[in-house]
């Protein structure tokens, strides 16, 4: 049975990472739109 | 073991062979040396590409860029990474060099090459930059050069798998399997051997080619060229994170979160980062678009993989390592009561932060065939990979210099206020440095050329969009801070080697 009190070891570390994939996500996004902007499908 | 060939560090309590510390040595001081070069080649063009001085005329511009390129690109972390070997393989596992004096040929048949490689540029004999593409042909002895420095680095990662055997079979080492860091060496020894193989396989041509012997396809040459281009930059990704693994031990006393986690992820990079090079060809017309799908849409990514856990298992390792120390006020109390005004571990932090946050988001996206469109050829492109390479192994390799210089040199590092800020110099110089060349190459400002004002007076000539000039300067200013912190990270570093109090 795994202890229940046992808490994860580097939060902080986490919350770094969340931050690191949402700046990846934003910028791959805005990458993409700028492509859609100067390459426009008609 | 002779105890009169091995002398034991009083701080590390690690037995350092004599005979592998002087080549640890000569190593070091020929990267220094050529960093410097590299350096100064630097300056000269970035003063050449920042508008506002535009200092070098064209010919010495291109002269100085393929100087800068080879200078920095393969010799300083070359030569570092050799000297990172030899440490990972005896020091690191109290064992001796297998053999010394193959480790002297080698370094000689590299700096042989290496100066053939500077008289033959700085002769105008190879105006080619680093990619010396065909039909651009430069003299013979520059790619003979090249050949000799490859042979000899290939030569040196032998030696290093050499001594692992060694050290294996003599057991000179207390565990089963090899510390994370050798493992991580030999990974970055593992892609190296590919990449040299690669470089054979295309720069004997083209120097047979340069004499007239055979032809030269270009789109051959690409093609393979990047086997060695891109995936030297992956023996640097290697080494610089075993490096990372090695300074977060040394400087937080930080353990490996996951020993088999980590490990994948190195044999990762083996496995798939030199199929992935092809990122390099998404615009060349001469490769099938399936291919390139395959190779950059799916095989990259797995190599991406590996870089996201080391990049999330180093800090994770150092925050636990320094919550054990008593900082767990909150979530950040670890990271800011961390050992910031040491330098080995600020330009690790830093290294990690630059390599992940601006080299790693931009060189995926990049990477993406539909993006690389608007990309390619473009400065955002120089600008990702002086976030890898530079901000990111380059520093790591100046952080662990500062363990190096009393480890194998057995010198107290000199100037420790000024070495305390290098980091800080380079690191934010490299941030605005690579920053305005992205910001500027997304408005269209192209990579690698000497007059993106004027066009040299060309009748295609273009009106930039005025925002471009002020990430032009963000970009200048950047440089600048970079080259002091180089220049800082230089001085320190000979002052320690030459005028340093002796340790011991």
């Amino acid at each position: 049975m795994s202890d229940n009190n046992e808490r994860f070891g580097a939060p902080g570390t986490f919350v770094l990472a969340i931050i690191f994939i949402v700046t990846f996500i934003a910028l791959y996004f805005l990458n993409y739109k700028y492509l859609a902007s100067i390459w426009e499908l008609r | 073991m002779a105890g009169q060939d091995f002398r034991t560090c009083p701080t590390t309590g690690l037995k350092v062979h004599l005979p592998a510390e002087n080549l640890i040595k000569a190593n070091a001081v020929a990267a220094v040396l050529l960093l410097l070069i590299g350096g100064i080649a630097a300056a000269g063009v970035a003063l050449t590409r920042w508008p506002a001085i535009h200092l070098l005329p064209a010919d010495w511009f291109y002269r100085i860029l393929t100087l800068h390129g080879l200078a920095m690109l393969i010799a300083w972390i070359i030569f570092f990474e050799i000297a990172a070997l030899y440490m990972g393989a005896s020091v690191l596992l109290n064992s001796r060099l297998a053999a010394p004096k193959v480790g002297w040929l080698a370094f000689l048949l590299m700096v042989v090459g290496v100066l053939l490689i500077a008289v033959m540029v700085l002769w105008g004999q190879a105006d080619v930059m680093f990619t010396s593409y065909p039909p651009l042909k430069a003299n013979p002895l520059y790619y003979l050069g090249v050949i000799l420095f490859a042979v000899g680095a290939l030569i040196g990662c032998l030696l290093f798998f050499a001594t692992l055997y060694k050290a294996r079979k003599e057991g000179t080492y207390p565990h089963g399997s090899f510390p994370l860091v050798t493992f991580g060496l030999a990974c970055a020894a593992m892609i190296a051997i590919s990449t040299l193989i690669h470089g054979a396989a295309i720069y004997i041509p083209a120097f047979l080619w340069s004499l007239g012997f055979m032809g030269m396809d270009p789109a051959a040459y690409r093609l393979v060229w990047w086997a060695l281009g891109h995936s030297s930059q992956q023996i640097n990704v290697a080494a610089m994170i075993s490096v990372w693994y090695l300074m977060g031990t040394l400087t937080v006393g930080m353990k490996p979160i996951n020993q088999k986690l980590c490990r994948t992820a190195f044999v990762l990079y083996v496995l798939f980062i030199n199929v992935a090079s092809e990122h390099h060809l998404l615009v060349d017309p001469a490769i099938s678009n399936a291919h390139k799908i395959w190779n950059t849409g799916y095989v990259m990514h797995l190599a991406v993989l590996a870089s996201m856990i080391h990049a999330l298992a180093v800090p994770a390792g150092i925050e636990v390592a320094l919550r054990k120390k008593g900082y767990t006020s909150g979530l950040f109390e670890w990271l800011k009561k961390a050992p910031w005004s040491n330098p080995g571990f600020s330009a690790t932090a830093l290294s990690i932060f630059i390599f992940g946050f601006m080299g790693g988001i931009t060189g995926v996206t990049f990477g993406s065939e539909q993006v690389n469109i608007t990309a390619h050829n473009t400065w955002r492109i120089t600008g990702h990979f002086h976030s890898t390479v530079v901000g990111g192994t380059t520093l790591a390799f100046m952080g662990a210099t500062y363990y190096i210089l009393p480890l194998i040199f057995r010198r107290e590092v000199l100037g420790m206020g000024w070495a305390k800020l290098q980091p800080w110099f380079y690191g934010i110089g490299m941030i605005l440095m690579a920053g305005g060349m992205m910001l500027a190459g997304a408005y269209g400002i192209p990579r690698r050329h000497w007059d993106i004002v004027n066009f040299g007076g060309s009748p295609f000539a273009f009106t930039w969009d005025p925002t471009v000039y002020m990430w032009l300067s963000v970009f200048g200013i950047g440089a600048l801070l970079a080259v002091v912190g180089g220049a800082i990270y230089i001085l320190v570093t000979v002052g320690t080697v030459f005028f340093g109090r002796k340790l011991e």
